[in-house]
This record gives C-alpha cells, structure tokens and sequence, in this order.
C-alpha cells in the first residue's frame, strides 16, 4: 500500500517532468531487428570483431550496433542495464560471469534454442563455463590461457632458455639484469598461474570448501614475493598502472618476460623491441617442477539479454559469430583462440603462430569452478596478493583473510579449509 | 624602502608564479600527452613531443573509441537540464524565504543545509529502487532526478544569500506601485539577481556536469546514455590504459567547461561572497 | 486559519516546489534507506517490476548495524575507515584553507599581472574533477609518472604513490587540495573585499604591524565567510567520492566511508544494498554530529546560522 501510494505520487511528479518517455523491457513485443552488441574486447580487437558482426548482420537480415564498452566495467554495467530492461541483446560476458547472469536472471536461457542443438564441436571446458545448473545460457566465443612471453633475442644475448621452473627463471635471473628479467602482473588473475602451479585452487567447488588458504597457496605467493625480493623480476608496486607498465616495459624490451594471454600479442607487436614479431616468443608458463607449470581457463561467452526486444535476431547473430568461419576470421587476424574444433582445421588459423603456440597451453588450462560466486573471488585475492608483493604482509595472514572475506562476503555456505 | 618593496614584489610574483604553475601544470601535460600515441604516452623519458600527431582527436571525435560525441550530448542534456530545473524550482522558494517570515522558515532553512551533508550512499539505494519502480532506472531522465536532490537545495541557499543583498525598499517600492508580491519578485528582483542566477545555474551545472558515483551506478552503459564521466573510463581500464587517447577526449572535454568557467568567473567572485559566503 | 492562510499563502505557494522535491526526492528516500539497513536487501532480493519479480528480503534487525560496528574487515573495518576518513577530511580542508587564504590575500593586494594570475589558478576549479582525477594517476604512475621523474631528477626517492600504502592516501589528498583550493581562494578573496578598506588604515595609523593588522582585522573580517566555507568544505570532502575512486580505484589504503558504502553497492564482490545503506547512515550521523557541534562552536562565538 505504502509503495502504491509512493509510486502514484512520484509517477505524478515525474510525469510533469517527462520530456522524453523511455519505455521498460519488451516482453513478447516482436523482434525489432536491431541487435545492440556491446563488445568488451580491447582496442585491437573490437573493429575486427565489430567488421564481423556488420558481416553477420548483412548475411542474417538484421542490422546490427556494436558498442564498445570497457571490460573490466563491463559487467557492472550489464547488470545495471539489465535490471533496468536496458542495455545490449547480445553481451560478450567473461566466462566467469556467465553463471552469476544466469542466476540473477539477466540473461536468456538458451536450452532448446538453435544455439545449443549442436555442441558436439565446442571445447569441453569452455563449454562449460555456458552452463548454470544443467542449463544453458550461453555460447563459447573465445578460449584462452596465460603462458609466458619471452624476448628470444635478450634470452639468446644472455645464453637463456625459456625457464620451465620458477627456480630456473630465478637461476637465470642475474644474466638477464635481475629485476629486468621477468615482470610479476600485480593483478589476482595473473597469481592463479603460481597458485594452481603449486597444486593450489580458490575454491573446491564440489566439495563447497574455501580453499584459498591452502599450504600450498602460502607457499605459491612466497615464490612470487621471493623473486621479487631476490632481485629476479620486478613489479609495478601500485597496482593500478601495473598492466599498463608491464605492456610498456616488455614492449620497448626494457624486460625479457611475461605472463600474459594472447590478446595481449597485439600490444606487444607495437612496440619497439618487437618490430620483428618474429622475436616474440610464446613458452608454457613455468611451474614448480618442469612441465607441471599451469595456467587458469580464460576465455569470453555470448549472452543474450532476458527482456531482449530483438530476441530472434540476437539468436541468428550469436549463431553467426560463433560459427566456424567467423572464429577461423577471428583466429587468423587477432591470434585468438577459437572455441570450436573445426575452426582449428583452417589453413589459416593452422598458420597463425600464436594460435598453434597457445593450442597446447590452452589444452592443459586449469579449470576454473563454474560457480555464480567464481567473478567475485578476484577482487578479496587482487588486494592480499598486492599486500603481499609490496611486502605488507605475509602470505598465510593475507590468504587467511581473503578465506574470511570468501566465506563472510561471497560463499556463506562454504566452510573454509 | 624602495629596495624593500622591489624584494618584496619579486617575492609575491615568485609565490603566485609557483602557485600558478602547480595549478595549470597537470593539465598542461595532459594537453602533450594528447598528441601522443598511447605507446608512446607511457615511457622512461617524456618528451613534449613524441611522434605527436593529431590522430588521437581524430579517432575519438571520428567515433572509433566509442561514441564520444553521443556522450558529450548526453552529458549535456543531462546537465543542462538538471540546472534549468533546480534554479527555476529555487528561485521561487529563495526569494519567499529571503523576504517572507512564516512558519517553518527556519526548519526548511536548516533542512536544505542538513540535506546538502546527505552522501549520496545513503540515497543510492532507495533512489535505485524508486527508479526502477518508476521505469527511470537507466535513463537520463532519471538521473536528472537524482542531482536534483543536491542541486535544488543548494541553488535554494545560494539564490536565498544573493536575494538578501538586495534592498528591501525595492519590494516596498514595487507594492507601492501596485504589484503583488510575485509581480515583485518577477519584474524587479529576478532582473537584478542576474549575477546570482548565473552562478546558481553555474553550480548545478557543475554538480551534474562532473558527477561520477550516480552516473556509473545508475546509466547504462550504452552509447546512448553514458556520460562523459562514464565514457571516459572505458579509456582507463585495469588491463589497457590508453593515455593518449584519454588526454585528447579529456581535453575536448575541459575545454568547453573552461571557457564556459571564465565567462561566469566574473559574476562568480560576486555571487559568491554574497551567497554561499553570507548563507 | 483563514487570516494564517491569507497572510503567508504567496510564501508558501513560493516555497511548494523545493518542498515537494525535498521531499519525494530526499525525505522518503531517506526514510526507506533507513528501513533497508534494517533488512538483508541486496541484488536478488530487491524488488524488480522490469524483471517481474518482487521483492524477497526479509528483516534482521539490527545484525547489519552489529557487523559494520564490530570493524570486521569483511565489512570495511570500520572504525579504522572513519579515522583513515577523518584524516582525509581534516587533512584536505586545513590545506584547502590555509593555501587558499594565503593566495587570497596574495591576490588582494595591487600586484601586476593579478587577473593573469586569478585566471591560472582557478584553472583547477574549471576542469572537470573527473579529467584532473584521471591526470594525476597518469602523473603518479611510480615507474613513468612524471611526479617521481621530477623527484628523481632532483636526486630524491620517488615513492609508490598509488601503491599500497600510505602513500597513496597522501596522493589522493593532493590532488583533492589541488581540485579544492580555487574554491577556497575565490571565497575568500571575496571575504577580504569586503573589509571595509578603512579599518585597515584605521588600524596602520594606530601603529599596528603587518602581522597584528591581519590577526586583529583581516581575520574577524573574514570569520563569517570562513565558518561558511569551512562547513561546507567538511561535507564535501567527507563525502568526495570521485578523486578517490577514479585515482586509486578499490585500494583499501584510501578507503573512506563513502568509497566504501559504493564499493558494497556497486562494484564490490556483491551488491549488499544492506550494508551500502547502513554505511550511508553511519556517515549522516557523523555529519550531523560534526554539523551540531560546529554550530555550537559558533554560537558560542555570538553567530548563528
């Protein structure tokens, strides 16, 4: 009653005051025709994919406008959006995100759509980071996993071979110029490659236990304070420019390694120490024994918008860039690394130096858990793995705390350890 | 004493000299960093210029980093409307509280300065849920509504200060001549208010033009409603910051608020230390 | 009632809209903000008639007070955030105040070249805070910032300005001075032009040095414009969001009150509205108290707003 008689009121105040009437969601309405497709990949890559959308818009008979929106935003956005009965009919989600939409609600479920008659030819892993409780919601744009990139001429000038172990690139180190050898991404996605190379996780899922604060989690962000306190890699102590530096510092050759993923292969190639692209070197990333080095699932989903006003047109324009050609374009041009198998039988794609470097790293990535819960678990770990680098604190307090935010914050029915 | 005086002189230009360059300094250099490409923009030894070209305004105003002009329109619409609407809602209430003593006066008074101390946190929620019930949630329309809570009050102090500073025996000079009160108030006093309308209108514009914690919270991401607060994040992400591209939007951005800053400026002295100042 | 009617009908006819505003825009808000610290609203459990679906929280007294009290980390260890918000306050406004007066009273005197000068140094009042905000987080970038090029260059340590660490509330406090200061100089100056000029000569032919002349007459002079200024410039620092949240972004070494009730809301690991709105009115009841007390302050001195 309270709410009906608020709600008449302000309806009648705003009513004066409506200049422009914007109507809410469009349920049942039919299909407008125009997809609104808000790309949340970077600055190389949006006009390739945005070309390939107006490709598939052409092709389908709808049209198509793709916005570019910033990724790590992007997901804020789609909910305040979404809430609204706003924003895009096709979303480029993470593949994180996905389960977390799926409950909310923001996002179509897909099951017994054209989409997902047939996904014989996708990925298992990427596959499944579309799925929310036996249903699914979205579909597999890209994979992707994090290796390490190396400078072969600085590696070669020192007498250095692409380290296998942490203890190697440490070994290494000194020839290389110490804290110019490597560059540790102070960022909670780039540490996964040092926890799950322990043996370590997040979460077991499964087991709905808060992992966080393993032992072996302790021991895997001590290797990585311990190659910055030995002098062996640096790091951009203030966590906000600490991409950007990394990109700028092993652009123009000032370090000889990083971790990073294939969308950053673009970067790279503008910059000064890689004019040759054939000096860009592509290595699994180390691990603690050689060849168990191991990197977290990466990758971006199609979702379409519940309460979407183009329903049928955004189906026709997922099942466009998500076909074999436009990925086999996507792989080609950008380096990125298709979701369907088929798409890997491309010439082209066969060809790309990046794609057939990250195919095995890609293979061999650790899963993530496909939980609502699992977008969340970044932002407690990014501040105590800072902590940590910067020296502020040891990695069993900070990791205990990130267990506590874990269970107060994000998985209440979890029990830690 | 002459020598004295000269010292002292160089001294107050040497003080007002550093105080100016610290001040336009940052903007300055975002002013170089504009020309630059965005690899170039982060490096170990800056140079004023640096392959410095124009590109980096042609590729933002072209529409290739996202829809600037659409923002700038949207940020526009949305504070211009925002001030049309909070000194054409103040004047009234500013006036009638300058002149007129009636019952709750002085409680309305002291609520317009205890809702100037609301942060937005304790607002954001229900003001979200009143958008959404209203179908305002992610419109520029609803967000209008929002910075109305602040500006209204606010605009309401200030023009109430400026009214006070003038004379009361224009109103009984109007009544003499046969006005009522709101004939007073729109032929004699709304003229010669003009200093304090400006500034007035001047802060709701700025309220609204550079809010960031309403417009991230409450629009949509879409080109079609962001504003250039919002925009211009996307240039400022965790993963890829664009430096370059960023000082160029940045400085299409601030030059027209600068010049708009200086055609108000000199009422703003004025309007000031008669409003805020004597509130 | 009638003759109450026919006496004040023009004022409060004049005054309805800003009441009708206030009020739907600003009191009922405000009331149900307070009832939702009451409850465990949050994303999901919010009423959404865009989605079709009604609202699923449910009341748990005063548990939300409880937890943010205690000063858990899990909810924004609160009492360190107030100290930590306390000092960005008090911090901010004693340097807006001084730098601003003394380059008021720099700019009162007959000095060549001074509207040269006033129009550079409002220059951070002009630009938008959200550009500054952004340009000094390229400025501070420790390795290619220019701030610690600079410092190198002079043969000092650059320090990690937006790191974790102190430091970075160090930072943040200068760029919020730097946005702030115009304001403060601007009102001030005001303030000193309207001492009347012979009060100061009055003062000069009594004998009274430089220093005596501004303790005794410049001061008083402006002490009506300074409580003013003061006030307002304590609410909104304390409340200044944007410099915080775009220079450091989610750091917890410049969390203040208000980042953190919108990291809750908006950004953070989940959208507790609950715990964003108790923190909202955590944040009102410090104001308020500040408010009260510097009205008492004032008072006390024989003035009242």
């Amino acid at each position: 009653m309270r709410r009906t008689l608020f709600t008449a009121v302000a309806a009648g105040l705003a009513g004066t005051l409506v200049l422009t009437a914007c109507g809410g969601g469009g349920g049942g309405a039919p299909d407008s025709g125009e997809v609104t497709f808000w790309d949340t990949s970077g600055p190389n890559e949006s006009p390739v994919f945005a070309r390939i959308a107006q490709d598939c818009a052409g092709k389908g008979g709808f049209r198509v406008k793709t916005e570019t929106v910033a990724f790590d935003q992007a997901l804020n956005n789609y909910k305040t959006a979404a809430q609204g009965g706003q924003g895009p009919d096709v979303f480029r989600a993470e593949v994180a995100w996905v389960p977390q939409l799926a409950k909310l609600g923001y996002v179509r479920d897909l099951t017994g759509t054209d989409l997902l008659a047939d996904t014989a030819d996708f990925l298992g892993t990427p596959l499944g980071s579309t799925k929310y409780e036996g249903r699914g919601y979205g579909v597999p744009q890209v994979t992707d996993s994090l290796a390490l990139f190396y400078n072969r001429k600085l590696l070669a000038a020192a007498g250095v071979e692409p380290p296998r172990t942490w203890a190697e690139l440490k070994a290494a180190a000194p020839r290389l110029g110490g804290e110019k050898a490597f560059f540790v991404n102070n960022d909670a996605y780039y540490a996964l490659p040092f926890l799950y190379g322990e043996g370590g996780d997040l979460v077991d899922a499964a087991a709905k236990r808060i992992v966080v604060n393993s032992a072996a989690n302790v021991r895997a962000l001590e290797t990585a304070k311990d190659l910055l306190t030995s002098k062996s890699a640096g790091t951009a102590l203030d966590p906000g420019n600490s991409y950007s530096n990394m990109q700028a510092a092993f652009g123009a050759g000032e370090v000889a390694m990083v971790v990073n993923g294939p969308w950053s292969v673009a970067d790279y190639l503008k910059g000064a120490a890689f004019a040759d692209a054939a000096n860009l070197g592509i290595a699994p990333v180390p691990g603690v024994t050689a060849g168990k080095g191991s990197a977290p699932v990466g990758g971006h989903d199609y979702v379409i918008r519940q309460g979407s006003r183009a329903p049928d047109s955004a189906v026709k324009f997922v099942a466009c860039m998500s076909g074999t050609g436009a990925q086999a374009a996507v792989a080609r041009e950008l380096g990125l690394l298709p979701t369907r198998k088929s798409a890997y039988d491309d010439p082209g794609v066969r060809a790309n130096a990046v794609v057939s470097a990250f195919r095995p790293v890609a293979d061999a990535a650790h899963p993530r858990p496909w939980i609502p819960e699992g977008g969340q678990l970044f932002d407690p770990l990014k501040i105590a793995y800072a902590d940590v680098l910067a020296g502020r604190e040891d990695a069993k307090s900070a990791l205990d705390a990130v267990a506590k935010a874990y269970k107060d914050q994000i998985l209440p029915e979890y029990s830690i350890g | 004493m002459a020598r004295r005086r000269r010292l002292a002189s160089v001294g107050l230009h040497a003080a007002l000299g550093t105080a100016s360059l610290i001040a336009v300094f940052p903007v300055f250099w975002v002013l170089v960093t504009s020309f630059k490409p965005d690899a170039r923009a982060v490096g170990t030894s800056p140079r004023l210029l640096d392959e410095s070209t124009v590109d980096n305004y042609v590729r933002v105003l072209s529409g290739e980093k996202g829809d600037f002009l659409a923002w700038f329109g949207n940020s526009v619409q949305i504070a211009a409307l925002t001030t049309v609407l909070s000194v054409f809602l103040s004047a009234t209430t500013g006036y009638a509280v300058s002149r007129f003593r009636f019952p709750g006066k002085r409680s309305l008074m002291l609520s317009f300065l205890v809702v100037q101390m609301f942060p937005f946190a304790v607002l954001i929620v229900p003001l979200y849920d009143i958008l959404l019930a209203l179908g305002l949630q992610g419109t520029s329309l609803g967000l209008v509504l929002v910075y109305c809570t602040t500006a209204v009050p606010f605009c309401t102090y200030l023009l109430k200060g400026y009214f006070d500073t003038i004379p009361t025996d224009l109103d009984e000079a109007g009544r003499v001549d046969g006005l009522s009160p709101f004939g007073v108030f729109w032929r004699l006093i709304l003229p010669l208010a003009r200093p304090g309308l400006a500034v007035t209108a001047f802060y709701a514009f700025l309220t609204a033009w550079g809010e960031v914690a309403f417009a991230s919270a409450f629009l949509s991401a879409a080109d079609g409603s962001k504003t250039l607060a919002v925009g211009l994040q996307v240039f400022v992400q965790q993963n890829r910051t664009e430096w370059g591209h960023l000082a160029a939007a940045s400085i299409l951005v601030a030059v027209p608020a600068v010049v708009v800053f200086y055609l108000v400026q000199r009422h703003l002295v004025a309007g000031l230390s008669a409003g805020a100042v004597k509130g | 009632m009638r003759r109450f009617l026919e006496r004040h009908w023009y004022a409060y006819a004049m005054v309805l809209p800003v009441v009708v505003v206030v009020g739907a825009l600003v009191l009922y808000p405000l009331a149900q903000g307070v009832y939702f610290t009451f409850t465990d609203v949050n994303e999901a459990s919010i009423a959404n008639p865009v989605l079709d679906r009604p609202a699923t929280y449910v009341g748990v007294g005063l548990r939300n007070y409880l937890n943010v009290l205690s000063g858990d980390p899990a909810y924004g260890s609160f009492w360190s955030t107030l100290a930590r918000t306390l000092v960005w306050t008090f911090g901010c406004v004693f340097f807006h105040y001084t730098i601003g007066l003394a380059l008021a009273l720099l700019l009162n005197r007959p000095v060549r070249g001074r509207a040269v000068y006033r129009v550079l140094l409002m220059l951070p009042w002009a630009v938008p805070a959200f550009i500054s905000a952004f340009a000094w987080k390229y400025l501070f970038n420790a390795k290619y910032g220019l701030v610690n090029q600079a410092l190198g260059a002079l043969g000092l340590p650059g320090p990690v300005w937006l790191g974790q660490s102190d430091w970075a509330l160090v930072a943040v406090v200068i760029v919020n001075v730097w946005l702030g200061v115009p304001f403060m100089m601007v009102a001030l100056l005001g303030g000193l032009q309207a001492i009347p000029g012979d009060l100061f000569e009055a003062a000069e032919v009594d004998g009274a040095s430089a220093w005596q002349r501004f303790r005794h007459v410049t001061l008083p002079g402006l002490r009506s414009v300074s409580s003013t200024v003061v006030l307002l410039g304590v609410i909104w620092t304390f409340n200044m969001f944007a410099v915080v949240y775009l220079v450091t972004g989610a750091n917890p070494n410049t969390r203040i009150l208000v980042t953190y009730a919108f990291e809750r809301f908006f950004s953070g690991a989940t959208r507790d509205f609950a715990i964003a709105s108790t923190y909202g009115v955590l944040i009102l009841s410090v104001l308020l108290v500040f408010a009260a007390a510097h009205r008492r302050a004032l008072r006390a001195g024989g003035e009242v707003w």
